[in-house]
């Protein structure tokens, strides 16, 4: 005899079904709505800090300081994206845009944060970065802190405060570097950054003329010159009128030569916008004092069109030229100064 | 028939418990949403105020208005004359700073009590650079500063002349 009805068997009601469906429906909800309050408060975080961060960085501008070093010590592990655009019509002074990325927690993937970037047109970074899948994106990673060195520029009045960037990650080693320059870097206490027993493997070696051994970037201060292991084209620096000639060494030395390029021409677009205000003030001062400030006036116009065309070109041999062969201009006039 | 209907029943009240919690757990996230975010608010409101409060601080050694560091090497005063040849370059109206309002007023010795234009400039008081508010000035920070400008007044051509000063400066709001 077969049986037909097992009595063993388990009864599987419409009650079962309907609970495990219910509650199958109701985890999967709550999971996605987890998970999206997780990515929200990510974002969140992200957006805060790097606004902290912005505002952190003011302060850390110069006014008649020779330069600033600042540490910003960071909570958790941080990626900082940096991206610059030259200037165009539509954006006279070019931008920098800034995001944070803050490691997210329990091992999930470390992405670029989705949040929209933090826009300055004030603000000229040139940080110690890698480039990223994204075009002109370069990104700086640090544990639990990242180096600010802020350094003014002035060609010959102050046209910017160049805020060089790196990480606790990275270490640097100057070689042969000239007296004046190694004094400039010390005076100010920077971190990672030494003069001697350099280590090929853990830091990036900057050999001046002269300099034997393994280097990796490579200075010829004769010819205001910088040269990288990898990068095809040397990048060139001006001299600062100021007390410290180096700020745009600094800078050429510490960023990577795309972001290079594209801030030299930024300051020369905003040299160029300066000069239309020194132009203003001169026009104004000869009005009323009868011609004091009236030999300056020509060299600002003439000043203006060859930073106007570097604003275009990177190129900066022109406008070193122009600085070199006019000491009035240098001197921003004798009676009336204007800068 | 009798256990049909207490399936039903108990069906009934497992759909009953089902929209229950569902409704409690949705009036926890409103509950924690509405805190969320008016957090959230309170700290972009803080950022804001941080934000125009450094501004305001730093703004004597932007080179915008900087007075020249080879003329006046210990001090950083603005540039008076240069920031009212700002005020009539549009380029730095809109977000070059990150800033809503920007005005730089003369404090002491005190000027007449009006804005300057064209025609009474540097005989006036207040100095206004950026005003993107339409009224509402709510957050608006202040720095006290060193303001300089070229009287033609002083000595036989002119010299610059030093007042003391106050920024005022409130920071963009995003909201808008």
């Amino acid at each position: 005899m077969m049986k037909v009805f097992s009595k063993r068997g388990y009864e599987f009601s419409f009650a079962w079904i309907f609970a495990i469906f219910a509650g199958a429906v109701i985890i999967f909800f709550a999971i996605y709505f987890a998970m999206q309050l997780v990515g929200q408060l990510q974002l969140t975080r992200d957006v805060t800090q790097g606004k902290s961060l912005g505002i952190l960085l003011t302060p850390i501008e110069t006014e008649i300081e020779e330069g600033k070093f600042a540490t910003i010590y960071l909570t958790d592990p941080t990626r900082m994206y940096f991206e610059c655009k030259p200037p165009v019509s539509s954006n006279p002074f070019g931008s920098q845009n800034l995001w944070l990325s803050i490691k997210p927690p329990l091992g999930s993937k470390w992405e670029p944060s989705d949040s929209p970037p933090l826009t300055f047109h004030n603000k000229y970074f040139f940080p110690s970065a890698e480039p990223t899948e994204n075009e002109n994106v370069f990104m700086s990673e640090g544990d639990e802190k990242f180096y600010v060195l802020s350094k003014p520029l002035y060609l010959p009045f102050k046209v910017a405060d160049m805020m060089i960037l790196y990480s606790d990650k990275k270490q640097y080693c100057f070689t042969n570097a000239p007296l004046d320059f190694k004094k400039k870097l010390q005076q100010i206490n920077m971190t990672n950054v030494f003069f001697s027993n350099c280590n090929s493997n853990e830091q990036t070696i900057i050999c001046f003329e002269g300099a034997s051994g393994p280097c990796n970037i490579t200075v010829i201060d004769r010819q205001n010159k910088v040269t990288k292991n990898g990068e095809p084209e040397p990048v060139f620096y001006l001299e600062s009128s100021s007390s410290d000639p180096y700020a745009m060494l600094y800078a050429a030395i510490f960023s990577d030569s795309e972001t290079y390029g594209c801030q030299v021409k930024r300051l020369m677009a905003h040299t160029s916008k300066l000069l239309d205000i020194y132009y203003s003030k001169s026009e104004r001062i000869e009005l009323i004092s009868g011609g004091c400030s009236q030999n300056l006036q020509s060299a600002i116009i003439s000043f203006n069109d060859i930073v106007s065309r570097a604003a275009e070109t990177g190129d900066l041999s022109s406008v070193k030229t122009y600085l070199n062969s006019n000491p009035n201009f240098l001197s921003g006039g004798n009676i009336c100064a204007l800068f | 028939m009798r256990s049909s209907k207490k399936a039903q029943m108990k069906i009934q009240q497992m759909a009953f418990m089902l929209v229950a919690v569902m409704i409690f757990f949705a009036m926890v996230a409103i509950v924690y949403f509405t805190i969320t975010s008016s957090k959230l608010r309170d700290t972009a409101d803080d950022l804001r105020e941080e934000e125009a409060k450094e501004l305001a601080r730093q703004m004597a050694g932007t080179p915008e208005l900087m007075f020249s560091k080879q003329a006046s090497p210990y001090s950083s005063s603005v540039d008076f004359d240069k920031a009212f040849a700002l005020s009539k370059m549009n380029v730095y109206k809109n977000k070059y700073w990150n800033l809503d309002y920007l005005m730089i007023e003369k404090v002491y010795p005190s000027s007449i009590n009006e804005d300057c234009t064209s025609g009474n400039y540097p005989d006036c008081r207040y100095l206004i650079l950026i005003d993107n508010t339409r009224g509402n000035y709510t957050g608006t920070q202040t720095a006290p500063v060193a303001i300089v400008w070229w009287d033609p007044k002083l000595e036989s051509i002119g010299n610059y002349r030093f007042q003391l000063g106050r920024i005022h400066a409130l920071a963009h709001d995003p909201t808008k």
